[in-house]
């Protein structure tokens, strides 16, 4: 067949498919005479077409969440000894049931395992082995396990029910206040720490597994158990296109690229989890999902204080979000223990572990932008006297007045500059390093034309006021000195514009350590 | 990615020009893109189910963020994504062969284990081979497939990308199946 042909085909195929099917075959042999090759073509395709059929269609791969290839209990249902009172979330491995144990009369949470996790004997070989190294858990922060139960309807896993919400509802809420974060923080980690010590990792904390119960405590759910899902309740929040794939935005990098997680891993979760609750926003956050991955496998996180948590606690945070496991911390129990610290230290004298300190990098920059404002004042004012002592007669009157009020005009002009700098790194840190570059022009120039007009100043009096003279003479050298080299080596030794960045991270963050 | 970025951008606007150098030079970009997330959920032990176009939409606001480009260059992208699927599809079942041909025991079977029903029964090789038959005959009829079934679209945005009336999108789809289905068959 040519491509001629085939329209030819085409024509008649479609034609044919507008009669009714029983007429089609003769429809078609009208069509097509005299011509039985194409009489030919034309019927087995249509004998080839059949709406109704899969073929090709559908998606290609398997749609659906877990829960929509299990089958969903209903209220009153028993299973095994269980009795379903109904249902109390959805998680990534599946439909949560709150059920009653008749054989002691309790209420527990029992968790319908995916059908696509318990398949085959091996994975159940391995639910089971991890069901009963979660049962050996025994801590009040988190759930326990009872049982791995197997019915005709799947795998199920029975454990504490919690009643209350989960972490991510209080995350919704706003940031946690500092009191409270602490708490929680220091409960959490007491669990993970616990965990950890019996060789239990959980490979998979995020808000949704963290269950606040109705008293205020803390319950870590899924314990062992979570095998990682791709659960698209978080990245709901953060995706814009309306595409709902689950991404693993808690996950360590070394997690996402695919090695085996260890506790270090659970404290670099714990430290995203952390750091929602103290700003109320992803450290790593990104426009969609993926964007968020990329930049937790190689962008720097938000500094946090741009959005305001304490600054005691920002060294601890900081470090649980490490790239590299070893640069975390290299326990559970030292973590724990600096939390609690921070916890005591807030109980006992609040105003010095937390008053916002800045770094000593930073005090030096600090320092090096008020100093250069009160040199302006003075200057300013250096440059009214020498303006009063050229205007003696018989000097002349109005390059003097000119130079004064361009000196006044740098001093305002670069004066404002950097208060407004100051301010910047103060309240709104994440932009300072843009601030810094979009400025940074305008300050050399001025900054130029303020030393150029000392030194013009001070050849105007030279003989007339010798030690005037000299004096700005030295400042505008001095000065020159201090605007060309000094202050540059400052600011990029205290934001490092020339580190090592990330496109990824580009949208706003800078250190200050 | 920001450069990345502009690069993708420019590439698909001189692509859809006509050049096809810069097409040549764009589709690794998606290609790896998608293989990079292919990979990232396949290597995962659930093996959450994911959607094609989830996936081809992804790669996109991936690569492009979402207000950079014109529609009809998105419309370009999603065709370029959906062939590059193609491609990895065709690859692994290629690679399969070879393993049971006795190669190394490689993790080709994850990819099969995640895609639906209907498209497990298929014989991707067999398919593209058709395709490309298809293809010689009328271009328009193998891309819509390629569309339709390895991008997930649906046959509005099909018609959209194509710019073609749904009308003639939904009469040639049936012609192309019925035609791959006679193929496949034989």
């Amino acid at each position: 067949m040519n491509p001629k042909t085939f329209r030819r085909v085409r024509e008649i195929f479609e034609a044919a498919l507008e009669q009714a099917p029983e007429s089609r075959e003769e429809f078609v042999r009208q069509a097509c005479s005299p011509d039985t090759d194409l009489t030919r073509e034309v019927l087995s395709l249509l004998s080839h077409h059949d709406p109704d059929v899969t073929f090709l269609e559908g998606t290609l791969f398997q749609e659906g969440s877990p829960e929509a290839t299990a089958r969903l209990l209903t209220e009153g249902e028993t299973l095994g000894p269980y009795r379903i009172l109904g249902e109390a979330g959805r998680g990534g491995m599946g439909v949560v049931y709150r059920a009653l144990d008749t054989r002691l009369d309790r209420t527990v949470a029992l968790k319908a395992v995916s059908p696509l996790l318990g398949r085959n004997d091996e994975q159940r070989r391995r639910l089971r082995r991890e069901a009963k190294v979660a049962a050996s858990l025994n801590h009040p922060a988190i759930a326990a396990v009872y049982a791995l139960e197997e019915f005709d309807d799947g795998l199920f896993i029975a454990g504490e029910y919690v009643e209350g919400e989960n972490l991510r509802s209080r995350i919704d809420q706003g940031p946690l206040p500092l009191p409270e974060l602490l708490r929680v923080a220091a409960q959490v980690c007491g669990g993970l720490s616990a965990a950890h010590s019996s060789g239990v990792i959980h490979r998979d904390l995020k808000p949704e597994n963290v269950l606040l119960d109705v008293d205020g405590n803390l319950k870590i759910v899924d314990f062992g158990l979570a095998l990682p899902t791709l659960e698209p309740s978080h990245s709901q929040r953060l995706t814009r296109a309306g595409t709902v794939l689950g991404t693993p935005v808690y996950m360590a990098p070394e997690q996402l690229e695919g090695q085996e997680a260890d506790f270090r891993s659970d404290i670099f979760s714990f430290g995203v989890l952390l750091y929602e609750l103290a700003t109320g926003r992803h450290p790593f956050e990104g426009k969609t999902p993926l964007a968020t991955v990329a930049r937790i496998l190689e962008g720097r996180p938000g500094r946090p204080d741009a959005i305001g948590p304490p600054s005691a606690l920002e060294p601890v945070l900081l470090r649980c979000l490490e790239k590299d496991p070893d640069d975390r911390f290299p326990s559970t129990d030292e973590l724990l223990e600096q939390l609690q610290r921070l916890e005591s230290a807030l109980r006992g004298k609040p105003e010095e572990a937390f008053a916002s300190r800045e770094s000593l990098q930073g005090g030096w920059w600090v320092f090096h932008q008020s100093a250069v404002i009160l040199l302006y004042g003075v200057m300013v004012y250096g440059a009214w006297e020498f303006k009063q002592a050229a205007s003696q007669p018989p000097g002349v009157q109005s390059l003097p007045l000119f130079l004064f009020f361009l000196v006044l005009g740098c001093a305002l002009c670069n004066g404002t500059i950097r208060i407004h700098l100051l301010f910047t790194a103060r309240f709104n840190r994440s932009a300072i390093e843009a601030e810094l570059n979009r400025v940074a022009g305008w300050k050399r120039r001025v900054d130029g034309l303020f030393s150029l007009c000392l030194l013009l100043g001070g050849a105007l009096i030279v003989t007339r006021e010798q030690l005037l003279a000299g004096c700005l003479a030295a400042v505008a050298v001095s000065y020159t000195v201090v605007f060309l080299v000094v202050e540059p080596a400052t600011e990029r030794a205290v934001f490092k514009p020339g580190g090592p960045r990330v496109p990824a991270s580009s949208n706003g963050s800078s250190h200050l350590d | 990615m920001p450069d990345n970025t502009q690069a993708v951008a420019r590439l698909i606007r001189e692509s859809r020009s006509g050049d096809e150098h810069a097409l040549s030079q764009l589709f690794p970009f998606v290609y790896r893109e998608l293989r990079g997330l292919a990979g990232m959920y396949m290597r995962r032990e659930a093996r959450q189910t994911l959607r094609a176009t989830a996936l081809v939409h992804e790669a996109y606001l991936r690569l492009l963020g979402e207000k950079q480009l014109h529609w009809k260059d998105r419309a370009h992208l999603l065709g370029i994504a959906a062939r590059s699927m193609r491609q990895i599809l065709v690859e692994r079942a290629r690679a399969r062969m070879a393993q049971k041909r006795g190669g190394g025991q490689h993790a080709v079977t994850l990819i099969d284990e995640t895609l639906g029903r209907s498209a497990r029964s298929i014989d991707f090789l067999a398919l593209d081979q058709a395709l490309r038959a298809l293809a010689e005959l009328d271009p328009k009829q193998a891309q819509l497939v390629e569309l339709r079934f390895f991008g997930g679209l649906t046959l509005a945005e099909t018609s959209e990308v194509m710019g073609i009336s749904p009308a003639t999108t939904k009469r040639w789809w049936a012609l192309s199946r019925a035609w791959l289905r006679r193929e496949l068959s034989a």
